[in-house]
C-alpha cells in the first residue's frame, strides 16, 4: 500500500497541515479561475442557465471515484484510512435542506464563500458571517435535539456497495452512467433556457 | 460538442472497465464476513454484570471517539474497531477473561466478538449496543398502569440500576413507582332484589 500517503509515510500532524492548506489553496484556485468565485454564476444554477456547478461536481465525484476503485483494485490505496461519515439519515436530509436554502439565498457553498472572500467580494464575507452565526446557532440547538440528531445512523462507514449489496466496480459503472444522464440534461436545459431567454 | 462526446465516451468506457473489477479482499471489520453468529448479551444482562460487580469481563467500548459519545460506560475500555486489526493489541488481550464489546448499535461489535472467538478469545458483543443501553438500562420503560406487581418490581430494580450506573446512588432519588389503586365498588342490592 502506499497511500493514503500520510499514513504510510506517517508524515506528523504538522506536515499533514502544510499539505492540506498546499492542497486546499490549490483548488480555491482552480475554482476562482474556474469561475466559482462569482455567486450570480453559482446561483444561475438553481435557475437552469448556467450548470456548471454540477457538471463540475460530477466530474469531480466520477474522476476521484474512478481513482478510488482503480487504486484500491491495484493494491496502492488502503481504503481504510479514508474517513468516511457516519450516516444519518434524517438529520442529514434536513441539514441538507438547510445548506441547499442557504445556497440559494446567498449564492455561495461554504466553499465557495471562502474563493468569493480571496477576491474580496462583499457578499463572500456576509455568506461566511452568516455561516459562522449558523455555527453558534446549532452549537446552542443540538444539545436540545440531540436525540433526533444521532438517530436513523444507516450505518459508521456505510457505502453503496454494501448498501445494495453489489460490486464495487458495478456502483462505480452506475454512478458514471448517472453523472452522463445529468450531463446530457444539463446541456438540455442550458440550451432551452438560452432559446427561451433570447426569444 | 465533439469534445462533450469525446469524454463521455471516455467515462463510459472506463465505468464499463470498472465494472469487471472484483471487490477487493477485506480489510476490516467493515466488510469482515462471520463464519457463525458470535454470543450477545443484552444491555440489561451487561447492566446487572456491572452492578453486581462481575470482574470476569472486559467490557470494550468501539465507538468512534468523535462520534455520538454522549453516554459512556465509567468502567468500559475505549478502543476503537479499526485497531483490532493490529496484532499487538489483539494479543495484549487477556485469555483468562471474557471479552464483551459494545458499539453504537451492534453491528461493528459483532464482527469484532467473531473475528476475537476466531483467535480463541472468549467473546460476545452487547445486542442493540448503546441504543438498547440508553433506551432499556438508563431509561427503562416504565409499565402500563394495569401491570403487574411483578413488573412494577422489576422497573424500580431497573431505575434503580439506572441511577447506580448514572453516578445518582441507588438508595437516593430512586423513583417511587406507584400505582393506581383499583377501586373496587361494592354493590349493594337491596333486599328483595333477588337475582339468578
Amino acid at each position: 500500500m502506499l497511500a493514503p500517503v500520510v499514513q504510510v509515510a506517517e508524515w506528523s500532524i504538522q506536515t499533514n497541515y502544510v499539505v492540506a492548506f498546499i492542497i486546499g489553496v490549490s483548488f480555491g484556485v482552480a475554482l476562482e479561475q474556474g469561475g466559482f468565485g462569482n455567486s450570480r454564476k453559482l446561483a444561475l444554477n438553481f435557475y437552469l442557465r448556467d450548470m456548471t456547478v454540477v457538471k463540475v461536481m460530477f466530474t469531480a465525484v466520477i474522476t476521484a471515484m474512478s481513482g478510488i476503485i482503480i487504486l484500491r483494485h491495484f493494491g496502492v490505496l488502503n481504503l481504510d484510512g479514508i474517513w468516511i461519515n457516519p450516516s444519518y439519515l434524517w438529520p442529514g436530509i434536513v441539514g441538507g435542506l438547510i445548506m441547499g436554502v442557504g445556497f440559494v439565498v446567498g449564492g455561495y457553498c461554504p466553499g465557495t464563500s471562502l474563493v468569493g472572500l480571496a477576491t474580496f467580494k462583499t457578499d463572500a464575507l456576509i455568506n461566511i458571517v452568516g455561516g459562522l452565526f449558523g455555527m453558534v446557532i446549532a452549537a446552542e440547538v443540538i444539545p436540545h435535539i440531540y436525540t433526533w440528531w444521532v438517530s436513523s445512523l444507516l450505518g459508521e462507514r456505510i457505502r453503496l456497495p454494501e448498501f445494495f449489496g453489489i460490486s464495487e466496480g458495478v456502483v462505480g459503472l452506475l454512478v458514471i452512467v448517472m453523472a452522463l444522464l445529468v450531463f446530457a440534461f444539463s446541456e438540455f436545459v442550458e440550451r432551452f433556457f438560452e432559446k427561451k431567454d433570447q426569444s | 460538442m465533439k469534445n462533450l462526446i469525446a469524454g463521455a465516451a471516455a467515462f463510459l468506457l472506463i465505468g464499463v472497465w470498472l465494472a469487471t473489477f472484483s471487490d477487493p479482499v477485506a480489510e476490516s471489520f467493515a466488510n469482515y464476513e462471520l463464519d457463525s453468529t458470535p454470543t450477545s448479551i443484552t444491555a440489561i444482562e451487561l447492566s446487572l454484570r456491572i452492578v453486581e460487580g462481575d470482574q470476569s469481563f472486559l467490557l470494550v467500548d468501539v465507538r468512534r471517539a468523535d462520534s455520538s459519545r454522549s453516554v459512556q460506560i465509567d468502567s468500559a475500555t475505549p478502543i476503537h474497531y479499526e485497531e483490532f486489526e493490529t496484532e499487538e493489541l489483539v494479543s495484549s488481550f487477556s485469555r483468562d477473561k471474557e471479552i464483551v464489546i459494545i458499539d453504537e448499535n451492534g453491528k461493528n461489535a459483532m464482527r469484532i466478538s467473531g473475528y476475537l472467538d476466531k483467535h480463541g478469545f472468549r467473546s460476545s458483543f452487547v445486542k442493540g449496543g448503546f441504543e438498547k443501553w440508553e433506551t432499556m438500562v438508563l431509561n427503562p420503560p416504565r409499565p402500563a398502569t394495569n401491570a403487574t406487581d411483578s413488573e412494577f418490581s422489576v422497573y424500580s430494580e431497573r431505575i434503580a440500576i439506572s441511577n447506580f450506573l448514572q453516578g445518582k446512588g441507588v438508595g437516593v432519588g430512586v423513583q417511587q413507582v406507584k400505582r393506581k389503586k383499583k377501586v373496587f365498588k361494592r354493590v349493594i342490592r337491596a333486599a328483595g332484589d333477588g337475582g339468578c
